[in-house]
């Protein structure tokens, strides 16, 4: 030891100042109410400084409304939910409104398709023309397995060429089932998974176009859910499109543990 | 758009403004005529994927990306490692551009592709922080595959001699120089990022990167010979303020802004914080992604890129303050660019308010020579030994026989760089390099050398004691001790958040 240290704080000399072991968590409670509580006016919020009334009125304030349900329902809704999401190719677009056009295979996915949604789309289901011209995205759902399915597209197709909006292909997908009884309380190792894919917005006036873009796209992500987003994109593995069989065979095949390594959590045992 | 930031002199109506140590929030009260900067308030806008198709259509040297590949080339995808993105983002807008690169080169017909993350002398990705980065798509792509790594500064076999400074030979990564184009994906939301410091520090040997930018080190010719080597391609997104949302929007907003929510959200989580252990304050932020405005996004040539990135950031982040001060003050948070996973070192602390905010002013220094910073973190000894194995080894071998930054690097460093225990950890545990710690430090010795004093508030003695600093109980007392040198009314300025901002002294 070379160094000179003060003798209160010197390294060799002083024990390292610990917080007591037992902390009481009310205590200082009240001065925290009072400080929050300093300059508070119930009805109108709290006083403004002096500086911030001169600013131009456009940089004063910025009130972002939360829907109150959403935030005493977001603190629970992960502990709850029986179903462990993932989105991908979600991205901070714009808050135009588009059509989104989702490949959901039952109603339960669908729940969890209107969960991911952002809020700024503003998505409705029903009274489509309106709500287009009103500015909100709409949300469409099918089966691309399904015979009604291509009618489906080609009215998806038609009004986001109408009302000039992008079409957002998307596809829902149970990867893996949870064999608990409905009645336990969900844990991280008995919950389903359930990926929503996201694809690229199409953009076209003609609107058989947009439809069949549509099914590609639906295609190719259905595709990198069966192999690699890479073996896709550079032509590794065909993108055909779902083969028409029961949902329930398709969702049989595909929660079968075997079948993607790569996707499998490594854990440290079991 | 956000709304701008500002400075603000408080008054008798300002209200006890938020203040950051580590993972703990408290409310202090400042006294009249302290300003308080205030960064813009970030509000999530912008579209990352669009952007990024304009600029990799359109590089601002001309020549879309597409034209400048061919199929049976080397293409290299470089890109910023998980410590620039702090907090991180919700939508981490590297995702956008890897998936843009990879569909273009897919098209032409590129095969030979190889995704490296310049993590340099900090520590190497694991696989969730590929697919935080670069999300699932690629992430799951390259799972398992060496295709899609971190670099290693001391993998020998993976790195190759480009040039010699000062009798040191140059090594840079090897596929890297091997590769007929490199693409070098940033992320700007400060002065130090994109550009050719970002890149070499980025995919260096250890021991270049030490001449470079360890003691008394010189990057120019470091630079130069990179620069002359090597054909790289910039692309950089330009990210603004981010905003917190939920339980601790409290964070991001102003206060006298805040709604009852918010009150009760920050009484809950000082109530919290204070019972909890430091685990949970870490996992509260640590945790919790939050989202960014898109400001930009540019490709071209390295230097072009980093000029008109850095105009973009400062147009939205530059806020005036009315002369130097006398005193700074700011906090840390607990996520920031030395500790991205919420763990980090007295001497990361110390870093980021010595070299970051100390930093921030543009031109000259917030504050004036001989002032003081004071700064609120408990500078404890509850920090991740997995990551700063290095660091902690430092802090209870190498201070207490020296703090001179001259004798660290001349009788220390040596040893530590050459351990092969630290090296180990690097190569295969996920730790930071051992000459991360020394370079930390040598980081912090300007702002030493220009402030009186440097004082914690709520930091441990000893530590404080051991880097040569002070510590304080309360605001109050660390004002005490600051007035012995700069008297009863010295001015003083705030910097609320240290992230998005910039300040020009008038």
């Amino acid at each position: 030891m070379t160094r000179e240290f003060a003798s209160w704080a010197d390294p060799r000399n002083t024990s390292r100042s610990r917080p007591a072991s037992i902390h009481n968590p009310l205590k200082g409670f009240l001065k925290d109410v009072r400080q929050v509580g300093r300059n508070w006016r119930w009805g109108r919020g709290a006083l403004s400084p002096g500086d911030v009334d001169r600013l131009p009125a456009q940089q004063r304030h910025t009130a972002l409304p939360v829907p109150v349900r959403a935030s005493l329902r977001d603190p629970f809704v992960g502990w709850l939910k029986r179903v462990k999401v993932e989105v991908t190719g979600l991205s901070s677009r714009s808050g135009e409104a588009r059509v989104a056009l989702a490949h959901v295979e039952s109603g339960a996915d669908l729940a969890v398709l209107l969960e991911s949604i952002p809020a700024s789309w503003k998505v409705v289901t029903t009274r489509i023309p309106k709500a287009l011209s009103l500015g909100r995205s709409v949300l469409i759902v099918t089966d691309f397995a399904s015979a009604a399915a291509a009618d489906v597209v080609a009215q998806a197709a038609q009004l986001a060429t109408r009302y000039d909006r992008a079409v957002v292909p998307v596809v829902v997908r149970r990867l893996a089932v949870s064999p608990q009884a409905p009645s336990r309380l969900p844990t991280p190792r008995t919950v389903d998974e359930v990926l929503v894919r996201y694809g690229d917005e199409i953009r076209d006036t003609n609107p058989v176009a947009v439809a069949q873009r549509s099914f590609d796209v639906v295609g190719d992500l259905l595709a990198e859910d069966d192999a690699t987003w890479w073996q896709v994109v550079s032509g590794q593995v065909a993108s055909p499109l779902v083969r028409s069989m029961p949902a329930w065979r398709r969702l049989w095949e595909r929660t079968d543990p075997d079948r993607d390594i790569a996707r499998t959590q490594r854990r440290i045992w079991g | 758009m956000s709304r701008p930031g500002f400075a603000l002199e408080v008054d008798e109506r300002t209200p006890p403004t938020l203040v950051r140590s580590a993972s703990d929030v408290r409310l202090e009260r400042f006294s009249l005529g302290t300003q308080i900067v205030y960064p813009p308030d970030g509000q999530p806008w912008g579209d990352a994927v669009a952007a990024t198709g304009e600029a990799l259509g359109s590089p601002i040297d001309g020549g879309s990306i597409a034209s400048r590949l061919w199929a049976g080339m080397r293409l290299t995808i470089t890109f910023a490692d998980i410590s620039v993105l702090t907090p991180a983002a919700a939508d981490d807008p590297r995702r956008a551009v890897v998936e843009q690169l990879l569909t273009t080169a897919a098209e032409v017909g590129v095969d030979d592709v190889v995704l490296i993350a310049a993590t340099g002398l900090r520590r190497r990705l694991g696989p969730e922080d590929m697919r935080r980065l670069l999300g699932e798509r690629v992430s799951r792509s390259f799972a398992s595959d060496p295709r899609l790594r971190s670099h290693d500064a001391s993998d020998d076999s993976a790195l190759l001699t480009i040039g010699e400074s000062e009798g040191v030979q140059i090594r840079f990564n090897r596929r890297v120089v091997e590769s007929d184009l490199v693409i070098h994906v940033s992320v700007v939301t400060g002065a130090e990022h994109a550009g050719w410091d970002e890149f070499t520090s980025g995919l260096a040997s250890s021991e270049t990167i030490d001449i470079a930018y360890g003691w008394n080190g010189d990057p120019a010719p470091v630079r130069q010979v990179v620069a002359d080597r090597l054909n790289v391609v910039s692309v950089a997104v330009v990210l603004g303020q981010p905003s917190y949302s939920g339980p601790v929007r409290y964070v991001s907003a102003r206060e006298w802004e805040w709604s009852i929510k918010d009150q009760a959200a920050y009484l809950a989580s000082r109530r919290a914080l204070a019972t909890a252990p430091v685990q949970a304050g870490r996992y509260l932020y640590a945790a919790r992604p939050v989202a960014y405005p898109v400001l930009g996004v540019f490709a071209g040539s390295v230097d072009e890129v980093r000029a008109t990135a850095q105009a973009t950031l400062a147009a939205e982040q530059r806020i005036t303050v009315k002369g130097s001060a006398d005193v700074l003050v700011t906090g840390v948070p607990p996520v920031h660019a030395a500790a991205p996973d919420g763990d980090g070192s007295p001497l990361g602390a110390a870093w980021w308010v010595l070299c970051h905010a100390y930093g921030l002013g543009v031109e000259k220094p917030i504050v004036r020579e001989g002032g003081a910073v004071i700064a609120f973190h408990p500078l404890g000894d509850r920090f991740s030994t997995r990551h700063h194995g290095a660091a902690a080894d430092m802090i209870a071998e190498v201070l207490p026989e020296t703090s001179d930054p001259a004798e660290v690097a001349s009788r220390f460093l040596p040893r530590f760089a050459a351990d092969p225990w630290y090296t180990d950890l690097y190569r295969q545990r996920g730790a930071y390099h051992p000459l991360h710690a020394f370079h930390q430090w040598f980081d912090l010795q300007p702002a030493i050398a220009a402030l009186g004093d440097v004082i914690f508030v709520g930091a441990d003695r000893r530590t404080a004691e051991l880097m040569g600093f002070r510590a304080a109980t309360t605001y109050a007392d660390a004002l005490e001790i600051a007035s012995t040198r700069l008297g009863r009314r010295p001015a003083i300025t705030y910097v609320r958040d240290a992230v998005g901002v910039q300040v020009a002294v008038s």
